[in-house]
């Protein structure tokens, strides 16, 4: 084949794909909640909700009354308000406005560009004047989605719009001796479509959790970003860092699929996420190694991010069989440790001990890993990723600029 | 150019670039908004050409990329996609054939050869989006096309693929 050859068979595998019609309203949507962002001037039909000016609370006029729909809430009978709130929103129909202790808050809901889809969004008070919030979502046209924000300066005043779903509240989480998170979830009570309820004012992350009891489950949080200092709000790439171990290829012959899949990705079982919390990623990177033991059994070494701080585990269990969660423990408590780079730059070099003496995994990105046991000779490791067998007793980390780091392996 | 401009002019050829990537229509379209999501959020502060940004994002996390949580749970149901038409035979069978010979290149091989051949990028532009040196994307690119070559040309050939 010829490379004319392979340009065509290229772009005739690929040639007939094409993009959903909704992908720029997916996009202005998801933009403001995937990861942590800057709050930042934007475009498109969202800029229309954040950048559509600021209305003063001063009286005015009293305006129509909403044309359709019943407005919920303590203030649903304020016409002028909910006039000044269309005005603000183009389009917008007010489904609740309400007083809390942050000022009045509105939900709305307007056609998007797409047809069959609305968006749906919050208007919040700040400094005694109206102002969309920027983010928003899409829902099937007529329907309303349980839904939230954080109100107030100090963002402690929970505002849930629960589109008919009785929803859950869940203060904290903890973390069990499993590696597992931990919640309780109380009933929220409704008053006329929404909950209002005073929070301790998040500091750069948000312990809380929201499920809707008769609907999606999760619930949308319109703001999260703003619990989030600009100074964290980098994309931090890559997110997750995937690594074959030497003896892969044996043990994972028969690539397991389906829900086996998600046996050998602890991040993909619920008792190790969080559904229905929110957070934002703010790294570190998430490490995957998958490899085999010495006497080839499927292993898997991996750490979980959660507000910044990461869980490591380990599951291992031969090709068919469901591998047990090992929690090693968090990376903060001695499996891992920060070295500076020739760049100034600082990075992890991960080093958990692995349970029956399966051995060590190391792992420290696009370095060069070196390791002996006690004072034998510096034995070279292939990768920046490895499992190192359990007698090892010291690493050494290369990086690609700057001087090389020893760590003790406990 | 503005976002909304970028999307609706470049997303087509951003998605087939992804969907060469990840080997997968669903992986690739998430992959996609993923990155637009990023972008969209950065627009004013991207330097330079956005598509060498979208180009070199979808490759970092297509190379990353295997999470199946994390899905961004206010995706609205019931929306229809916008389908592709029905294949021929002799397309489904170079289509598969196609993937499964990317899926066994590694990554970044596999990015080297889609970013030049179907993305038709001069070797510059395709290091830049690697991240790495042009002495490596030609090696890279060099490497993953002989062994598409020693693996698409037997299985296509007989099936009456005009090559």
């Amino acid at each position: 084949m010829t490379d004319t050859e392979i340009r065509d068979v290229l772009n005739r595998a690929a040639g007939d794909v094409s993009p959903a019609p909704d992908l720029l309203d997916r996009v202005r949507a998801g933009g403001h909640r995937r990861v942590i962002r800057r709050r930042t001037a934007i475009g498109g039909a969202l800029a229309v909700v954040a950048a559509g000016g600021l209305a003063p609370l001063a009286r005015r006029p009293a305006a129509d009354p909403p044309a359709a729909g019943r407005v919920r809430g303590d203030l649903a009978q304020d016409h002028e308000l909910i006039g000044r709130i269309r005005s603000l929103i183009d389009g917008a129909r007010v489904h609740w406005a309400g007083a809390t202790p942050a000022g009045p808050v509105a939900a709305f809901v307007r056609p998007s560009v797409t047809p069959g889809l609305d968006e749906q969004g919050f208007v919040e008070t700040v400094d005694g004047e109206l102002r969309g919030l920027s983010a928003t979502v899409l829902v099937a046209s007529g329907t309303i989605r349980p839904a939230a924000m954080l109100a107030g300066p100090d963002r402690d005043v929970l505002v849930v719009i629960t589109g008919g779903a009785g929803v859950a509240y869940s203060a904290k989480y903890d973390i069990d001796a499993a590696g597992r998170i931990v919640r309780t979830f109380d009933p929220l009570a409704e008053v006329d479509g929404a909950v209002v309820r005073p929070i301790p004012g998040p500091d750069r992350s948000l312990a809380i959790a929201l499920r809707a009891e008769n609907g999606p489950g999760a619930v949308w949080l319109a703001n999260l970003e703003t619990v989030v200092g600009d100074k964290d709000a980098a994309n931090r790439m890559p997110e997750r860092i995937e690594r074959a171990l030497p003896g892969r290829g044996t043990a994972w012959r028969d690539e397991p699929a389906g829900s086996e899949k998600d046996w050998w990705d602890v991040g993909a079982q619920i008792p190790y996420a969080d559904p229905y919390g929110f957070h934002v990623w703010t790294g570190p990177s998430e490490w995957r190694l998958s490899g085999a033991t010495a006497d080839g059994r499927r292993l898997v070494v991996q750490t979980l991010v959660l507000d910044g701080r990461a869980r490591a585990f380990a599951l291992a269990a031969d090709p068919g069989q469901k591998p047990r969660v090992d929690y090693l423990g968090r990376l903060e408590d001695g499996l891992s440790t920060d070295a500076t780079d020739g760049f100034g730059e600082t990075y992890p070099i991960l080093h958990a001990r692995l349970p029956q003496e399966l051995g060590v995994a190391v792992a420290a990105l696009n370095c060069a890993l070196l390791y002996r046991v006690r004072k034998g000779s510096w034995l070279p490791i292939a990768g920046d990723a490895a499992v190192i067998p359990a007698g090892a007793t010291e690493l050494e980390v290369r990086p690609r600029q700057g001087r090389a780091v020893r760590v003790l392996l406990p | 150019m503005g976002f909304d401009d970028f999307v609706r002019s470049r997303s087509t050829g951003l998605l087939r670039v992804a969907y060469l990537l990840t080997g997968d229509r669903h992986a690739a379209e998430d992959l996609l908004q993923e990155v637009l999501e990023q972008m969209y959020v950065r627009w004013r502060r991207i330097e330079g050409a956005p598509e060498a940004y979208a180009r070199k994002a979808l490759v970092n996390r297509a190379t990353n990329r295997w999470r199946s949580r994390a899905r961004r749970l206010e995706t609205p149901l019931g929306v229809q996609h916008e389908q592709a038409g029905p294949d021929h035979g002799e397309d489904v069978a170079l289509r598969s054939a196609v993937l499964d010979a990317l899926r066994d290149l590694p990554a970044k091989q596999r990015a080297a050869v889609v970013l030049r051949y179907l993305d038709d990028l001069p070797v510059h532009e395709v290091a830049a989006a690697l991240g790495c040196s042009e002495g490596t994307v030609k090696s890279n690119a060099s490497r993953g096309l002989d062994r598409l070559r020693r693996v698409l040309g037997p299985s296509l050939i007989p099936q009456g693929v005009e090559l």
